[in-house]
């Protein structure tokens, strides 16, 4: 990666006493739009909540431009713009509402606000439904609010937890489109998914989250070629080949066990979750399908 | 005010305004409350009340005393003990009484016996001292009636005592005229000279006839001397007793004279005096004259307690429940910026939830505010606060609807419980008082009492509104605490 804007140094994140995120090390180049991708519970939104500071690192330090982003929360708070998978706005308020509201939450000023709405509104192609509530839009409308309440401030950094999840195809495209629209102006994305085609399509360079570390960063096509895989999916196959198994499964079992324990459950729940984890990544093995090889692992784990 | 702030109060308010059943429980709920409540307490006394009544046999008097009874009462009349108290028990009779069977005008041998109900302790008591009333006072009556006849027998004594004195004087006098009169010894000399005169003619005489006269005449004068010495010895009996009589009517005299005395400084003419020598008489200080008006500030520190409690704390779940919640923290905008907006809204909402009630009191109710509303507004403001700030406190405190509803619910019940509003905190145990005191809705409850019934100024509550303003700021600082824990729980 080039001259970082955000910069991970030895980042470690733990709840308790479950590891998240293990020392990473992460840049991210500025204008560029970066992916996160990784299995679900790997900790990619974790690493989204610390760039905007929602989480404390446990250890090390993140950078933006050079400053701490940790002591520097207030000033840097309006620099992000943060959309998080299940959406943070108000259900009860119609999506011209939301926008006005965070906009002045956010201290923009109330001669650029209106102005600032109404493009927003256009860029989310919510300007027919700008007086619709919130909880009357189509879920596609509501992802794109939600973004849209991340980009009222005019921040340098917008961050998307999982944009298109949930989403069908035909607004999964559309989600992609404006996503890039929105770069296209000079916005730095961060997003994260567990859709590599998706991934593979829109970023610019992705980083790859496994076993609570950073194993590859870089453009698509540099890890591609590494791996000598045509796709994000091979990579990702080859990355579960027999070698790295053991370890997923033992840090799976790992965090399992502590969750399981946190909560007091029995042995046996252990048990069973991860022999379905064990056939799940056999049946990886034989699918070209990533997604929803992901998926299964992300229902399993749940 | 920064723009934030009311951008979140514009915010609360757009999202309450639409939800049209909140906004009609906020308005219609306190109205209802203060209209029923209102209704119900309109009055100073007992009613409905049914009086449960044994005796053996009804004298007239008890059933005089029942007569009473059935102008403010219900009276049921039982065949047994038992019955009569187990209609207590199971509350077909609030109170029973058992009247003896002998009660009359003249007292009786036994008492009458109540059986009351003590877990019902707010109405027992008042139950029981209407009703004792009620026979003290036909008690009263049947003793105004006895002294009376006794103040006429010592009225009519004393009257006649002067006159019988004089008797008793003239009778003393009498008897030393006696004493005088009884001269007993003067004829003894006479006859003797008669005698011996006789006996020295006797040797001087010739004849026996002469002689023989004058013998007889000896005789005579023998047998008079003898009844003379006779009548001598009675007359000093009687001058004895005369004696002993008169120190007898003397010492009478002197026994009428101090009852004359006694009876004279007897002033009491009134029987009323006799029976109850002490006259109470019990001045409200109050200006009101209903349950209504006694209730009213109880009624208003209720409405402030729940409103503002189970307002703030469902406002604040419903921000943590809302998908923005996490935006928020998002923002530039201060923790304590979003705990003062869902203050102030919660206070805004609460106030014209209050304009309300009073508009209710006012005009459904009659009782005018209008000059004490100065005093009334500082008071709910400072405890307005405490309790949303409480409610705030609840809210973050819980994560799910349910524990914050029962908690909310729950805590406003404990505060309600130990405050005056069922017993007053003084018939509760001196540990728990000593807490009680502090409690703000006691402390709500007084200051108001304070203001609305007897007219008090800002100074006579400058305690209540300590306590309830160290309550507003020790719960602000859990309230901002708990936000801040909340967020690392998302």
């Amino acid at each position: 990666m080039g001259d970082g804007l955000i910069q991970f140094k030895k980042v470690t994140k733990s709840f308790g006493k479950n590891v998240v995120l293990n020392a990473i090390d992460l840049e991210i180049t500025e204008g560029k739009i970066v992916g996160i991708i990784g299995a679900s519970g790997e900790g990619k939104s974790t690493i989204l909540k610390m760039i905007v500071s929602f989480y404390k690192p446990t250890k090390g330090e993140i950078f933006y431009k050079k400053k701490n982003i940790v002591k520097s929360r207030k000033i840097l708070s309006k620099l992000f713009g943060i959309s998080i998978e299940e959406g943070s706005f108000y259900e009860t308020l119609s999506a011209k509402e939301n926008l006005s509201h965070f906009g002045r939450l956010y201290g923009v000023k109330e001669k650029v606000l209106n102005h600032r709405i109404g493009e927003i509104l256009h860029l989310i192609g919510l300007e027919a439904a700008e007086k619709t509530l919130a909880r009357d839009l189509s879920l596609g409308m509501k992802k794109r609010l939600d973004i849209g309440c991340a980009l009222i401030h005019n921040p340098s950094i917008l961050i998307l937890d999982e944009p298109t999840a949930d989403l069908d195809p035909l607004l999964r495209k559309q989600m992609m489109g404006l996503i890039k629209k929105i770069n296209s102006h000079g916005t730095t994305v961060i997003l994260t998914t567990q859709l590599l085609g998706e991934a593979e399509e829109i970023c610019d360079e992705v980083a790859i989250l496994f076993n609570e570390k950073i194993i590859e960063e870089g453009t698509p096509a540099r890890i591609k070629k590494k791996y000598k895989s045509s796709n994000l999916d091979g990579v990702f196959h080859k990355i579960f080949s027999d070698k790295n198994r053991k370890t997923y499964q033992e840090s799976a079992e790992k965090k399992t066990k502590l969750k399981i324990l946190e909560k007091g459950k029995k042995k046996k729940s252990l048990i069973t979750n991860s022999d379905k984890i064990d056939e799940l990544i056999e049946k990886a093995k034989e699918k070209e399908d990533s997604d929803s090889f992901l998926e299964e692992v992300k229902g399993a784990k749940k | 005010m920064n723009k934030s702030l009311l951008e979140i109060i514009h915010k609360n308010l757009i999202t309450l305004w639409r939800s049209k059943f909140s906004t009609l429980a906020i308005i219609v709920v306190p109205l209802l409350v203060i209209l029923l409540a209102g209704s119900a307490f309109n009055s100073a006394g007992l009613s409905g009340i049914n009086v449960g009544v044994y005796s053996e046999s009804y004298s007239s008097l008890t059933e005089n005393i029942l007569t009473d009874f059935e102008e403010n009462f219900t009276i049921t009349r039982f065949d047994s003990v038992e019955e009569c108290s187990d209609s207590v028990k199971n509350s077909k009779a609030q109170i029973c009484i058992i009247f003896p069977a002998d009660l009359s005008e003249q007292g009786s041998s036994e008492e009458i016996i109540f059986y009351a109900d003590y877990s019902r302790m707010n109405i027992a008591y008042n139950l029981i001292h209407g009703i004792e009333s009620k026979i003290s006072s036909k008690g009263s009556n049947l003793g105004i009636s006895l002294a009376q006849e006794l103040i006429t027998a010592l009225n009519s004594a004393k009257d006649s005592l002067p006159s019988q004195k004089t008797n008793v004087d003239l009778s003393k006098s009498n008897l030393a005229d006696i004493e005088q009169k009884a001269v007993h010894n003067i004829l003894l000399g006479e006859i003797e000279n008669a005698s011996i005169y006789l006996n020295s003619i006797y040797g001087s005489v010739n004849g026996s006839v002469v002689k023989n006269k004058i013998n007889d005449t000896l005789e005579i004068l023998e047998s008079l001397n003898e009844s003379n010495i006779e009548a001598i010895k009675n007359i000093g009996g009687i001058k004895n007793q005369s004696e002993e009589a008169t120190l007898v009517l003397k010492e009478l005299s002197d026994q009428i004279d101090i009852l004359i005395a006694n009876l004279q400084s007897v002033n009491i003419v009134d029987a009323e005096n006799i029976v109850s020598p002490i006259k109470t008489r019990v001045e409200s200080i109050n200006s009101n004259s209903s349950n209504r008006d006694y209730l009213l500030p109880t009624i208003i520190s209720l409405i402030a307690l729940f409103g503002g409690i189970l307002l703030a704390s469902s406002s604040i779940l419903k921000e943590r429940k809302s998908k923005a919640y996490f935006r928020n923290f998002m923002t530039p905008t201060g923790d304590f910026t979003f705990l003062i907006g869902n203050y102030l809204t919660c206070l805004m909402v609460l106030i014209v939830q209050f304009a309300f009630v009073f508009l209710g009191i006012q005009y459904f109710l009659h009782i005018p505010l209008a000059g004490m509303i100065g005093g009334i507004s500082l008071i709910l403001f400072v405890a307005l606060s405490a309790f949303i700030f409480i409610g705030m406190f609840i809210g973050y405190l819980f994560k799910s609807e349910e524990t914050i509803i029962f908690s909310s619910v729950l805590i406003a019940a404990v505060m309600m419980f130990f405050s005056n509003t069922i017993l007053p905190i003084e018939t509760i145990s001196s540990s728990f008082k000593n807490i009680a005191v502090f409690n703000p809705v006691v402390a709500c409850d007084l200051a108001l009492k304070k203001v609305i019934s007897f007219g008090f100024d800002y100074s006579f509550i400058l305690g209540e509104l300590y306590i309830l303003g160290g309550f507003l700021g020790f719960f602000l600082i859990l309230s901002y605490v708990g936000r801040r824990i909340t967020k690392k729980m998302l």
